[in-house]
């Protein structure tokens, strides 16, 4: 039950968040710009521009 | 007048040797005089700032302003009095400790010359690409913001739209253009250095697409005479032209205190330590470079007139020793 209800105001928080203070547009901008940026990383990794090592802590892995 | 953005020049020191380097120091047999100031002393000049202007937003510059110790006290300073800091760095000192001990900063402004590493390192005059990429990538991995400075010379100039996407894919939140800007240390190499009209046309109109098509912000800073370049076609680049001392002028004071109107001039104003702002501008030089239309201009159409005046009055001032004379960069480019 207590957890239920932590998930819940973890929901409404991010609800919240999403339509009072992060206007849903800028983050489906910034969605396709991280798909993106990772397309971009991933050519300039295979042209030897950038190294394994930057790409990895640049996407996260 | 409300004066809202100042640059402070922390150090004269650089550890690069950039070929299109403008700072007046860098010329050769320069005058300039040299000095740098102790953290307090840029403590105290900042708290001058705050009393005496409507100051919101300082740019640290130099040099290289990583080469001073004390620069996350000096930006922590800035943040804790409500302003914004802003660090313009060639990107080869930011080591994650630096990065860390300058979270504060609202932005740094780093210079990324081409997706070529020789070609950025033949324009920084030192072997830096990579520092400069692991260092942008300290600045995303400590989500700061990276604004890409682009420093366009007919060396680097085709790989523009390339280093913007490898800007953008770095995690770049806005793009500064900067086509070269002549100074008396420059001069000598603007045969090798000056883009031709047709590579700044071509920029622009890549900068206008890139900006469309990744939503990132371009501005352009050092002014392009729109004799040269017709720049009011590119509705989403922001151009800025020379402010001659008005409210969107970034008035500087220089590492050992001194002010001056702009971070390209030589001509010093007075010492902001011992005199107030609002006495060092009312220095004829200053009216001089207000009311001074190069005579090259005289014939240009009225709106071509107040959008640009002759473009970078500093530039004039540097190479030609006049505020009579346009920008340098009209009568180099045209021949």
């Amino acid at each position: 039950m207590m957890s239920n209800q932590l998930e819940l105001e973890k929901l409404m928080k991010m609800k919240c968040y999403i339509m009072c203070y992060y206007p849903p547009e800028i983050a489906l901008t910034d969605k396709i710009k991280t798909e993106i940026r990772t397309e971009l990383l991933r050519d300039f990794l295979n042209e030897k521009i950038i190294t394994k090592e930057i790409y990895q802590r640049l996407v996260g892995k | 007048m409300s004066f809202k953005t100042f640059v402070l020049e922390l150090t004269q020191q650089c550890n690069n040797c950039c070929l299109y380097c403008y700072n007046p120091w860098r010329a050769p047999k320069s005058t300039y005089p040299p000095g740098e100031l102790k953290t307090n002393e840029i403590k105290n000049i900042i708290d001058k700032l705050q009393s005496e202007t409507d100051v919101n937003s300082i740019a640290l510059s130099g040099g290289e302003p990583f080469l001073r110790p004390d620069i996350g006290e000096i930006v922590t300073y800035i943040h804790e009095k409500g302003i914004y800091p802003v660090i313009i760095t060639n990107g080869t000192l930011l080591t994650r400790e630096n990065v860390q001990v300058t979270s504060d900063a609202a932005s740094y402004e780093i210079s990324l010359l081409s997706y070529k590493k020789n070609v950025h390192n033949f324009l920084a005059q030192r072997d830096v690409f990579d520092q400069v990429i692991n260092g942008i990538t300290n600045v995303a991995e400590n989500n700061g913001n990276f604004i890409a400075a682009f420093v366009a010379t007919k060396l680097n100039s085709p790989d523009l739209r390339k280093t913007i996407e490898l800007a953008i894919a770095l995690g770049a939140v806005g793009i500064m253009y900067n086509r070269v800007n002549l100074s008396a240390n420059n001069i000598r190499y603007a045969d090798q250095l000056l883009p031709t009209l047709s590579m700044i046309q071509e920029n622009l109109e890549d900068l206008e697409s890139l900006s469309d098509e990744y939503s990132i912000p371009v501005a352009s800073s050092v002014p392009i005479p729109p004799c040269l370049v017709d720049t009011r076609k590119f509705k989403r680049i922001k151009f800025s032209v020379c402010p001659r001392g008005g409210e969107d002028s970034y008035f500087t004071i220089d590492s050992s205190g001194k002010l001056k109107m702009c971070n390209h001039t030589s001509i010093i104003l007075g010492d902001f330590r011992t005199e107030r702002f609002s006495e060092l501008i009312k220095n004829p030089y200053v009216q001089q470079v207000k009311d001074t239309l190069p005579k090259e201009c005289i014939n240009c159409s009225e709106e071509l007139k107040k959008i640009c005046f002759g473009g970078c009055r500093a530039a004039a001032q540097v190479c030609y020793g006049s505020l009579d004379s346009v920008d340098p960069i009209v009568n180099l480019a045209r021949k």
